[in-house]
């Protein structure tokens, strides 16, 4: 599939498998995407005038992808970028594998599925790759920056967290960020993490108590996919315990917490420090702070922030949150489902998969 | 004077006629209730209160991370009488756990008796691979070498291998093995680790042995334990089984051991464990793991019941297979997670 022309008919026949993972595209979508992000529909096919000289659009072939557990929004992102540039792909799965993925693997047809690779492990005839994705946590990334060559340009995303931000509290609200808070466990690096509410101590409290209903509710229409692990529960018991601590020693403390297991979790924090969780139906309400306050009341995770959902999804409101500088703004209950055009982490996600060639 | 102390101190010399744990466990829930202001609180929150705890399987467990909530102090005297503080390990970043004592006999002696109870072999010629309890005061590890060493072999001083700065006296235990008399090298896994990355091999004379304690997170090697062992082991030419793992920590008075190759850590009489299903905060089922929690009586000061973040099988009362920190859990996903501050450049 040498021509972008080929490439994009291919894509469009699996829109319907892909869809639900890398948003609605259509064929003339992806086409305003390459002119978008590398200037030209055809800067992959041909030299294309810059200015003073012609350039020309190479992907980074092979393309390597270390992709993470329990998010196949990312595989499928990554993986599709690397389709549309031209990239022959090698997808290092988790080693507990990515079922949804693997399932739209086994059903392509042959002219796109000579383009994918998919291991597990990652054997060593691929540290020959060309540029490297990465998606992972903290410890993902640092191992794969020591196990890869040292020249092997890395795309790194993760390890990053979300908030959602209330300015209208309300039981749609609570349900949207209940949404937000439990697809994927809270895995993803869209995962909202801590919520701010508008409207100071009693209007988050106040939040918070419809937040646990809409969890309860949430978690009975859809209880986890797994049993967590031994440590991922045993994270969550703890922070419990310690807010529970802290509550009965006056601290400004509210603890609301699923009976008999860690199903969901909920905590009233006055602090508006922004803290990563434990994950898995874990989430802390704050009041929001003044906007002149934003950054330093929220501290230091503010330079791991990947997407605000706020509520309503109104640019007035987005505006009070500038002062973050958060990469994505988006409406409530839609944290996890990002644009096929956005910016992932601030970035062009295709015109990170090429590299340029110029001829005068 | 104190007369729970007492009887608890007659307790573990011996020279007290025998009470039941499960009455002595649950005075001392009471004495803390009534003393212990941040503790007490924390109990009535779970339900618990003397009048509620009929067993001491129900007295409620701190969790280690509240000792790192100064303004909530877990102790049962005033600020005014404390004698001495124990930190837990950590960069000047991180937030260290507080231990506060009014009496160091209890702990000293829980040492001291648990090392008998253990069967332990008296440490004649120890040397150790740590700083002094001048250059590191609030090290409760330090503490407990220095109590061992005073006790066993009170001619030692200065047998201390890390200097102020941090730095090994590299040439001090090639010389003292030179002697041929048996040696007890006490030390953290981490800096056993960091010395036979720098440092070649070193046979000890026959009959000597390593007591070892503690994780060995960022090193640049990745071992179990077994193969930690056995590195060391091969290091120092001693048969696997001359070493002693300690399991302890700066919110305990009492410590538990295991010879290497043995599956269970043991405990002394005046402690018990429990393991807890963290999904139900039920017991786990017999056989299976959770996470650890222990009972130590000779924490009279703070808190006896420790909630633990390693995970344990249950084996019986006082004893246990440890598991550390769920070494089959990878964490899953790209988020920003707790963990990932403790690992941040």
């Amino acid at each position: 599939m040498t021509s972008t022309a080929h490439r994009l008919d291919a894509l469009v026949t699996q829109h319907d498998a892909l869809a639900p993972w890398v948003g609605e595209f259509h064929r003339d979508a992806l086409i305003d995407l390459l002119a978008q992000q590398l200037g030209s529909p055809a800067a992959l096919d041909d030299w294309q005038s810059r200015g003073d000289t012609r350039g020309r659009a190479f992907p980074r072939t092979p393309l390597l992808h270390i992709v993470s557990g329990n998010t196949p929004h990312a595989a499928f992102q990554s993986v599709f970028r690397g389709l549309l540039v031209g990239a022959h792909n090698r997808v290092k799965l988790p080693s507990a594998g990515l079922p949804e993925f693997e399932r739209w693997i086994d059903g392509l047809p042959g002219e796109l599925a000579e383009l994918i690779e998919v291991r597990r492990d990652l054997p060593d005839v691929w540290l020959d790759s060309a540029a490297a994705v990465i998606f992972g946590n903290a410890a993902t990334i640092e191992t794969f920056r020591h196990l890869l060559p040292p020249g092997m340009p890395r795309i790194e995303h993760g390890p990053k967290l979300s908030l959602a931000v209330i300015f209208e509290a309300d039981e749609m609200a609570a349900r949207l960020v209940a949404t937000d808070v439990l697809a994927h466990e809270q895995r993803g690096c869209l995962s909202v993490q801590a919520i701010y509410v508008d409207g100071g101590e009693s209007a988050a409290i106040g939040f918070a108590g419809q937040l646990a209903a809409a969890m309860e509710d949430a978690r009975c229409h859809a209880p986890r996919p797994e049993p967590l692990t031994l440590s991922e529960s045993g994270a969550i018991a703890n922070a419990r315990e310690l807010a529970r601590f802290r509550q009965a020693n006056g601290d400004a403390i509210r603890l609301w917490e699923s009976a008999g297991d860690t199903s969901w979790t909920i905590v009233f924090d006055a602090d508006p420090t922004l803290s990563p969780g434990p994950l898995n139906g874990f989430v802390t309400v704050h009041p929001l702070p003044a906007t002149n306050r934003l950054r330093d009341a929220l501290g230091g995770e503010i330079a791991h922030l990947s997407t605000a959902a706020i509520h309503p999804f109104d640019d007035s409101f987005a505006d009070r949150l500038e002062p973050l500088m958060i990469p994505r703004v988006c409406p409530l209950g839609h944290s996890q489902q990002p644009p096929l055009f956005w910016h992932h982490d601030g970035r062009l996600p295709l015109a990170d998969l090429v590299f340029w060639r110029d001829r005068a | 004077m104190d007369a729970l102390r007492e009887r608890l101190l007659g307790q573990m010399n011996g020279t007290a006629e025998t009470v039941p744990f499960d009455s002595l466990a649950r005075e001392v829930f009471a004495y803390q209730f009534e003393r212990n202001g941040a503790y007490r609180n924390y109990a009535v929150a779970r339900g618990r209160t003397p009048e509620t705890v009929a067993h001491w399987r129900d007295i409620p467990a701190i969790p280690t991370d509240a000792f790192k909530l100064p303004r909530f102090p877990l102790r049962t005297f005033s600020e005014a009488e404390t004698v001495k503080v124990f930190r837990t390990s950590g960069t000047t970043r991180d937030v260290r756990g507080v231990h506060a004592f009014n009496d160091l006999r209890l702990y000293e002696t829980s040492i001291l008796r648990g090392w008998e109870h253990a069967g332990l072999p008296v440490p004649a010629n120890p040397w150790f691979l740590s700083q002094s309890p001048a250059d590191a005061p609030d090290s409760s590890l330090v503490h407990m070498f220095e109590t061992l060493r005073r006790a066993h072999a009170p001619g030692t001083e200065g047998r201390w291998l890390i200097d102020g700065q941090g730095h090994f006296q590299t040439n001090r235990l090639r010389e003292a093995t030179a002697t041929g008399e048996p040696i007890a090298l006490f030390a953290t896994a981490l800096a056993l680790l960091r010395w036979t990355e720098s440092n070649p091999p070193l046979a000890l004379p026959e009959g000597s042995w390593i007591f070892e304690t503690g994780g060995y997170k960022g090193v640049s090697v990745t071992l179990d334990k077994a193969a930690f062992q056995q590195q060391i082991a091969a290091h120092f030419f001693l048969p696997v089984d001359r070493l002693l793992n300690e399991y302890g920590m700066t919110e305990l008075s009492s410590p538990f051991y295991a010879w290497a190759g043995e599956t269970a850590h043991r405990g002394c009489p005046w402690t018990r464990i429990q393991v807890i299903d963290p999904e139900t905060g039920e017991a786990a089922s017999d056989g299976s793991p959770g996470y650890l929690e222990i009972l130590d009586l000779a924490n009279l000061g703070s808190v006896a019941a420790i909630r633990t973040q390693d995970l344990a099988i249950a084996r019986g009362d006082n004893a246990f297979t440890l598991l550390g920190r769920d070494p089959g859990a990878l964490p899953r996903g790209c988020s920003r997670r707790s963990d990932d501050l403790l690992t941040r450049p």
